[in-house]
Order: C-alpha cells, then sequence, then structure tokens
C-alpha cells in the first residue's frame, strides 16, 4: 500500500507547493472554538482516487490569508471526500471559521508517515485523546473500526475541559460500536451524567493491560506526559504507544526546515512516531 | 580537456554572445553592499574577482522571495498559474569554491527525499558553474578548515583564476570543456599555468582553524554551555543565516497585488523566535540558547547524519556580518577545545 | 589613554560584582581581531579582566537591558551613545533605573572598517588598535599606520556633540574637546531624495539586523513581523522594504539618539542614518527636542501641547 500512495505522490506532486481547489461541502460546528470541514476536490479524478493514510496531514489554504496545516481526521475508508477539524487561534483558522459551505479552499495532501495499522493487526487498542488531539485519532480508529475484524479489543479513551468541549460527539455510538467509549470531563455540568476527572487518571482507573496491546495517545503535552507516565506503569514498552508530533510546518515536504527535530523532520519522518522513536530525538519536546 | 586562458574583455565578449541561448547569471556590483547574483544582459559591470562582499549562491537558486504562484478567483472560476521559469541553459560564473560547496548542500536538501523542489530545480537543471579560485581570502574565511577544496573543485564544470589582464580557464568536465571552444579562449603560457598554480597553492595554505568541520558532530553536545555564551549575545536578527550559503529555511505567505494573490516563500530563519511559534502559542524553542543550538548542531550534526556533509562552507559571511561578532571559528573552536 | 579606562572599568565590574550588587556586568570584550569586539557578559569577578574599553567598542549595549535589567541587578558599560539610549529606556519605563548600575565611559568616536579600506589597509593585516586624544594607531606588517581620528570614526560620530554619558553611576575619562561638524539635512528634490531610497531598498533581504542591535526596538512584536495585519509583507522588494524602514524611521523619531548601531549591523551597508538623521532634524526643528538627555522629559511624541506645530503645517 505504501508503494501506491508514493506513486500517486510522484504524479500527482510535480509541484508539491501547488494546492488542488476543493469545495467545502460541509461544515460541522464541533464546539465554541472548533469546526470541522468536510471538502471534495474540484478536480473529478483527484475526487475519485485520492489515497491517503490514516495519521497523515494537509496543508489547507484560504487564498489571501495563507496556508495553515491540519490532519486528515476523515478515515481513508470513507471515500470521496476528505476532513479536517480546525480549532479558531488566530490567522487562516479565523479565516475558515468565517467560510460558508460551497466555497473554495485550497489543498495540498497527503504528507507525512502514517499510523502503522499493519502491524497492529490480530492486536488490542487502545486510543487516549484529549482536546483537539482526538481530531488526528479520529482517522485511525474509524479506520480500525471500518476494518474491526483485523484488530482485537478497540477502547477509546476521550477527554475535554467541559462536556461542551467534546468533538465527534455524533459518531460516539459508532465508537461503541463493538468497541469502548469513555468519555471524561476535567469539569462536568448539571447535565453531564459521565466520569469527571483528566484522561490519564482514567486510564489508570480502566488499566488496560500491555500485552498485545498498543497504545495510541494525542493531546496537550501536559496530558500525553501523564498518559505516557501512566502507561509506563501499566507495563507499556515505549514501541507500544504511539502519537503524532506536533510541530510549525509551512512546507510539508521537508524543505522550509521548519519542524526539523534533529536529522527528522516531522512532516516527513512524522507526524507519527513511536515513543521508542521519540527517545532517538534531542529532547525538544 | 586543455586548459585555456582569454582577455578579461574577451572573456567580456564571450559571456554577452553566451546570451543568445544562455542565461549568465555573474555577480554585478551594487555600488554598496555585497555583490548581487544577476541575470546579466550584458550591459553591468560584472565581478568575478574575489575580493570583494559576494551575495552567496543562493540569492539566484532561492532568490530572497520567490512566487510559488498567482491565484485569481472570480464568481465560479479560479485559476492557479505557476510563474513561467527559465528553461535555457545556464552558466553562473564568479561563484566561489565555497559557494559551490553550499549548492551541494542545497541540492542535497531540495532535490533529495520524498519531494523535489521544482523551482529550485528549475534554476539548477542544466546549471554551468564556473568557480573563481580565490586569490585574496577575506579575514573571515575559513574554508580549508571545513572541507577539502580539491573535493569541492570537482563539484564544478570549470575553474577559473583571475591573472590580471586576462583570467585562466580550466575545465573540469567536459559540458565547459564545449562552452570553452570558442577561439577566444587561447593556449595559456608557462607563465600563466605557474601563476594559477601559485594563486591555488596559496588558497591551500590558507591558515587551518583549531578544528575540524566533520569532527564537530562528535564533539558538539546538547548541554554545551556555548550556548548561553552565543544566546547572552546574540541579538536574534537574520544576518548570519540569510547570508549563509547554504541556510534553506523559509516561510511561505500570501500577499495580494491588485485582483491577484500572489503565494510567495521568504527567508526565514531558526534565530527568530516566531520560526517555531504555533498557531496557539506553543513554541518548543522559546529560549535563544536553544535556537542558537539549533543552528550550530543542525549544521554540524544533524546535516552530517542526514547528507555525510556538513552545512558550513567555511566562507565565512557570518562571521562578518554577526552585529556582535559571535565568530562561528570561535566557537567551533571552543566546541573542540572542550573535548580535548 | 585606553589602558587606564579599561584599568577602571574591570576594577569597577570586580567591586560590583564582589559586593553583591549586581549579579552581571555588560561590557565589551576582545573580538575576532583588534578591529572587532564583542559584548562581553560578565557574572563572576574573576572575569573581569575580559573587559576592554577601546575604539571598536561599537555595541550599544543598552540594546540587552530590556531582556536582563527587568528583573535582576545588572552593571552596563556605556558610552555617551549607550547612556542616551538608557535614559530613553528609563524614560519609556523598558528599564527600572534602580536595577542598572551605569559604568560610564567618555568617547571621541567608534572606528569605522570603511577608514581602513580609505587607508588602503586590509582588515586580515590589523594586529594591533591603540589611540591616543588625536589618532587612531594601526598596528599592520608594514608598522603602525595612524589615522586622524576625525578620519577614523564613523559618519555619525563625526556630527556628535555629546562626549560624555548623560546618566551613568561612576564616569570614566575626560570628555574629549571634538569639533562637530554639522548635521547637514539631505539635499535634493523629493523626487530625487524618492530615487535614492528605491535604489538602496532593493538592497534590503529583512534580515532584521538594524532593528535588533536598536535599543529603542523593543516591541514585543514589530509591525513587520505582522504579515497579517498587511502593513508590509516578508516579501525582500524594494517597496516592502520601503514600508519597514519608512516604518521603523518613524517609530524611531524622537526616540533615535543617533548611535548608528543600525547602519553599522547592517550586511547590505545600507544609509539607515541618513533617514534617522533627517527624522531627529525634524524633531529637532519642530519641537526643539534632543532625545536620551532627560529621563524626566515626556517623550516628545508621547505628549501634546496646544501650540505644538503640526507636521502638516496646519495650526
Amino acid at each position: 500500500m505504501s508503494t501506491d500512495i508514493n506513486e500517486i505522490t510522484k504524479e500527482r506532486m510535480q509541484n508539491p507547493y501547488m494546492p488542488n481547489l476543493a469545495v467545502v461541502e460541509k461544515i460541522i460546528t464541533e464546539t465554541w472554538d472548533t469546526k470541522t470541514f468536510r471538502a471534495v476536490f474540484v478536480d473529478e479524478n483527484l475526487r475519485e482516487n485520492f489515497a491517503y493514510q490514516p495519521g497523515q496531514f494537509q496543508e489547507v489554504s484560504v487564498f489571501g490569508v495563507g496556508e495553515c496545516t491540519f490532519c486528515l481526521t476523515s478515515s481513508p475508508s470513507k471515500k470521496g471526500y476528505i476532513e479536517f477539524s480546525v480549532k479558531k487561534v488566530g490567522g487562516v483558522t479565523k479565516a475558515l471559521h468565517e467560510l460558508s459551505e460551497g466555497e473554495k479552499v485550497g489543498i495540498r495532501a497527503p504528507f507525512g508517515n502514517w499510523f502503522p495499522y499493519n502491524e497492529w493487526k490480530g492486536k488490542n487498542l487502545i486510543f487516549i485523546g484529549g482536546g483537539i488531539g482526538m481530531a488526528p485519532m479520529r482517522s485511525i480508529l474509524n479506520y480500525c473500526l471500518d476494518n474491526r475484524a483485523d484488530y482485537g479489543e478497540i477502547s477509546t479513551i476521550y477527554g475535554a475541559r467541559t462536556p461542551g468541549d467534546l468533538c465527534f460527539t455524533y459518531e460516539f455510538d459508532e465508537w461503541k460500536k463493538n468497541a469502548a467509549l469513555h468519555l471524561t470531563v476535567d469539569t462536568g455540568d448539571d447535565s453531564w451524567k459521565g466520569r469527571v476527572g483528566h484522561v490519564p487518571g482514567c486510564l489508570m482507573e480502566l488499566a488496560p493491560k500491555p500485552e498485545n496491546t498498543i497504545a495510541v495517545t494525542c493531546g496537550p503535552p501536559i496530558m500525553i506526559k501523564f498518559a505516557l507516565a501512566n502507561l509506563k506503569e501499566l507495563g507499556f514498552k515505549d514501541e507500544q504507544i504511539y502519537t503524532t508530533l506536533e510541530m510549525k510546518m509551512k512546507c510539508g515536504v521537508g524543505k522550509c526546515g521548519r519542524c526539523n527535530i534533529g536529522k527528522k523532520y516531522v512532516c516527513i519522518d512524522g507526524p507519527v512516531f513511536s515513543f521508542a522513536q521519540i527517545q532517538e530525538l534531542p529532547p525538544e519536546f | 580537456m586543455p586548459d585555456k586562458v582569454i582577455s578579461k574583455n574577451d572573456l567580456r565578449q564571450w559571456l554577452v554572445s553566451l546570451m543568445a541561448d544562455h542565461d549568465v547569471i555573474a555577480p554585478v556590483d551594487r555600488g554598496a553592499g555585497p555583490a548581487a547574483w544577476k541575470d546579466i544582459d550584458g550591459k553591468e559591470e560584472i565581478e568575478i574577482g574575489t575580493n570583494g562582499l559576494l551575495m552567496a549562491a543562493k540569492e539566484y537558486l532561492l532568490p530572497v522571495h520567490d512566487v510559488l504562484f498567482r491565484y485569481k478567483g472570480k464568481k465560479g472560476e479560479q485559476i492557479l498559474e505557476a510563474p513561467e521559469m527559465s528553461t535555457k541553459p545556464k552558466l553562473m560564473i564568479g561563484l566561489r569554491l565555497c559557494d559551490a560547496r553550499a549548492i551541494s548542500v542545497l541540492d542535497s536538501v531540495y532535490l533529495e527525499g520524498r519531494f523535489r523542489d521544482p523551482y529550485y530545480a528549475a534554476r539548477r537543471e542544466n546549471l554551468t558553474l564556473m568557480a573563481t579560485v580565490c586569490d585574496d581570502p577575506r579575514w573571515s574565511c575559513f574554508c580549508t578548515s571545513v572541507g577539502d577544496l580539491n573535493e569541492w573543485a570537482k563539484t564544478v564544470d570549470a575553474l577559473i583564476t583571475d591573472l590580471g589582464d586576462k583570467v585562466y580557464v580550466a575545465p573540469v568536465t567536459e559540458k565547459s570543456a564545449k562552452l570553452l571552444s570558442s577561439p577566444a579562449f587561447k593556449e595559456p603560457t608557462e607563465e600563466d599555468v605557474k601563476k594559477k598554480t601559485q594563486v591555488w597553492e596559496n588558497l591551500l595554505a590558507l591558515p587551518k582553524q583549531p578544528f575540524a568541520g566533520k569532527d564537530i558532530s562528535q564533539s558538539v553536545s546538547w548541554d554545551d554551555p556555548i550556548w548561553k555564551d552565543m544566546a547572552d549575545r546574540c541579538l536574534g536578527c537574520g544576518a548570519c543565516s540569510y547570508q549563509c550559503p547554504s541556510c534553506t529555511c523559509f516561510d511561505i505567505q500570501d500577499d495580494t497585488v491588485g485582483n491577484t494573490i500572489e503565494r510567495y516563500r521568504c527567508r526565514d530563519t531558526c534565530q527568530f523566535s516566531d520560526f517555531t511559534r504555533m498557531g496557539a502559542g506553543h513554541n518548543p524553542r522559546p529560549e535563544k540558547t536553544m535556537r542558537t543550538r539549533q543552528r550550530v548542531m543542525h549544521k554540524f550534526k544533524y546535516q552530517m547524519e542526514q547528507f555525510n556533509m556538513i552545512g558550513c562552507t567555511g566562507c565565512g559571511r557570518c562571521v562578518e556580518s554577526c552585529p556582535v561578532n559571535i565568530d562561528l571559528r570561535e566557537v567551533l573552536s571552543k566546541i573542540t577545545e572542550q573535548k580535548l | 589613554m585606553a589602558n587606564e579606562i579599561e584599568q577602571k572599568i574591570r576594577e569597577e565590574a570586580k567591586r560590583l560584582l564582589e559586593s553583591g550588587e549586581v549579579t552581571l556586568v555588560i561590557g565589551w570584550k576582545a573580538g575576532s581581531m583588534p578591529f572587532k569586539t564583542t559584548p562581553a557578559f560578565v557574572r563572576s569577578a574573576d572575569e573581569v579582566d575580559r573587559l576592554v574599553w577601546n575604539p571598536a567598542c561599537t555595541n550599544n549595549l543598552a540594546v540587552y537591558l530590556p531582556q536582563v535589567a527587568k528583573r535582576a541587578k545588572v552593571a552596563v558599560v556605556a558610552k555617551p551613545c549607550d547612556s542616551r539610549s538608557i535614559v530613553t529606556l528609563i524614560q519609556e519605563k523598558q528599564v527600572p533605573r534602580e536595577n542598572v548600575k551605569i559604568i560610564g565611559v567618555t568617547c571621541s568616536g567608534i572606528v569605522d572598517d570603511a577608514s581602513l579600506k580609505a587607508a588602503k589597509i586590509r582588515l586580515q593585516d590589523v594586529h594591533g588598535l591603540d589611540w591616543d586624544g588625536e589618532s587612531i594607531l594601526i598596528g599592520t606588517p608594514a608598522g603602525k599606520a595612524k589615522l586622524p581620528i576625525t578620519d577614523a570614526v564613523r559618519e555619525g560620530c563625526k556630527t556628535c556633540t555629546v562626549h560624555a554619558p548623560v546618566m551613568s553611576d561612576v564616569a570614566f575619562g575626560d570628555a574629549p574637546e571634538v569639533n562637530a561638524a554639522p548635521v547637514e539635512p539631505m539635499e535634493g528634490s523629493f523626487e530625487e531624495k524618492r530615487a535614492f531610497w528605491a535604489k538602496q531598498f532593493e538592497r534590503c533581504i529583512r534580515c532584521y539586523a538594524c532593528r535588533q542591535v536598536c535599543p529603542a526596538c523593543y516591541c514585543n512584536k514589530c509591525f513587520a513581523d505582522r504579515p497579517d495585519t498587511k502593513w508590509t509583507s516578508k516579501k525582500a522588494d524594494a517597496s516592502e522594504a520601503w514600508m519597514f524602514h519608512m516604518g521603523r524611521a518613524m517609530h524611531l523619531a524622537g526616540r533615535c539618539i543617533g548611535c548608528g548601531e543600525c547602519e553599522r549591523a547592517c550586511p547590505m551597508e545600507l544609509p539607515i542614518m541618513k533617514l534617522n538623521r533627517e527624522v531627529a532634524l525634524h524633531v529637532q526643528e519642530m519641537y526643539d527636542y534632543t532625545p536620551g538627555m532627560d529621563p524626566e522629559a515626556d517623550p516628545v511624541l508621547g505628549h501634546w501641547e496646544p501650540e505644538d506645530v503640526d507636521p502638516n503645517g496646519h495650526h
């Protein structure tokens, strides 16, 4: 499969700086500051044949404002469109939030590596996500659920500050089918009947067994730090734990130098890293 | 491939005649500041000597800003156009050997790996390099301490040596030998050969620094106190990296020009605090110590690991342009010293 | 002359560090060669011998103060220029006066590399630098070359009238007698000046060395680093560079003390001080104000009187 991607990449990426036009077909308001955009390529051939892998990212343009990096949050098992979730922090993200359905954006994709889901076949998977960190994990989670028979137990721990900060609520039923979903919030409200507490604490309560299990964790650095410590305490080895690294990017193609850490470039060698791989990088995280 | 000599006047004529089917890129004096690389039209005073300041060759290969594409959007119709690039063969004359070495580094970054940079490639492909052998190294020069000039000389198409009223031209590749078939190029005299050999030997005799560039990757350390020493003084400008012949980092921005949107890239540097600052404010390299470390480690360790080549050519431009006189030679000496 | 002041700087630095009055002394130390110095950050008394004083001590050390003197007690060696920048920083509430010990030194000008070129001396051949009241003495392979100070110093030093620090806790050296040349406004018509600057700005590479060496350019976020605001794009073409340099010159109106560091730092040799001098002349004329002389004075553009001259000529 990887060679396929590279072939397509090569063919279409004669000029990797040229975006492809795409129509914003649907905008889902996830929370007060986050929206998910469903985009469809204008070029028919690209729309049909665009292939990517869970964990890869894209550069999205609002022409005249600029470009910004987002992970592909949709699963490649869902064809015909791509999705990305945007937290409004200013600049391009603000411009994206101001778009209406039917307007056009530019997309350069797919970039970066992906989760090694083939190596994970037959294993149990535990996804540990916090806040917007759920966006890159949604792709791999949905992919694994769409190929349910290939994997053992699948469980997800997903936390946010408040119930109102939880994204992808419309998919929670799917995430529970033949799998487990544990939601937690830092601060509940009157309508919240679920768990209250931080993600790493929730992880300890559930205490998944490390045998034949892969843990994937994405979220704010502080959450990852504690989730990682807890996973280690539970007996997970660095090789069993994966994350996506976040680093400022511009080109996405390993040239602009922004996401350089040691001899690696997050945009080429990442964003997906196992903690064993991260140990080999200079300690910039 | 026999060596040739050509009078300076004939060289000029020859370059003009080449322009019929070539882009000729040469250093042009601007009255102040370093000479600039220009696609010349034959009217300019070109500077093939090596005494003055000269912009790094990346000024041509990676212009200070480069339009990636133009976007025109009307109701219902959007056009994205990449700028047209010259497809003519190109001749770059008057670069120095350190600049030629820098081009090898740029090639590794921009042509190799999963993606090839089409803008760089368009300028780099079919580019003949005629490098000038330095006859008067500047006070900041330390090329012989970071590399083997004999090896660097093999990466160009011809070496030229300024002999005063004429120029000695030694072809390195068939490509340049073909170009030199013009009758304006004459047989060198014994005296010419002696003179150019002397210039070469003088250059190789440039006093050595107390470090060897390729060994820095072994001695440099993450916690070296030198980062703090540099960061104390460093003012966080981009003079060193913008002038560096092998620094390649860039930013991408949009600009509105009339009713067209231009997406361009422009120089950027790991020395700016904004370089790694993310949208939501998190910055993995917020301290100056981290940024001075990144610049040195990237050139001397990470690039060594990536390309088996260090990203420093000893051209001395950073030494000369640093407004607080942070001298890379001193930094490298200290890094080496501590490990002895 | 040199060594005496240098010795006093070292003694004072030692005293301040040993007594614990400060934790850091910022001065100059020897650089790549006799014509170069580099800022020195001295944190212990046994390192004070690194400190030097000579006419190559070019950096305006006030530039470091907003970063280092906000929360710590520091000492800084200050030429008259540096002292005027410190005054401006105190005036603009960027540096608390009580956190800074100013070791003032008198100055007869800072040498200019270009003067060597004019004297046909190669920088790499210089092996010594000394000076007396009137001359710069340059050690070369051919012996000592003597250049009159007035020829050897930078353009801006030739018109300088402030040769002793305007604010200091201790000051060393006697103020030299120097006949300052008058500051001349730029000549030529509006169109000629425009053409001149268009040509100059073509060379700008937007490295911001000018801004970063400038003690008055302490903004947390420079307008030039805000491409989203579209004041100026990051392109290095003449018109965008124009916007940056003119914007900077305007922001320095009534604040630039004329040390000339921006122009010296420019790797493209842009004559930036021509702009700053022009603006300073206007401020002087309109408001009778010289920046960096009095920490109690209201910043000239931060203050308004009904009888102030309208720069556009409307009353």
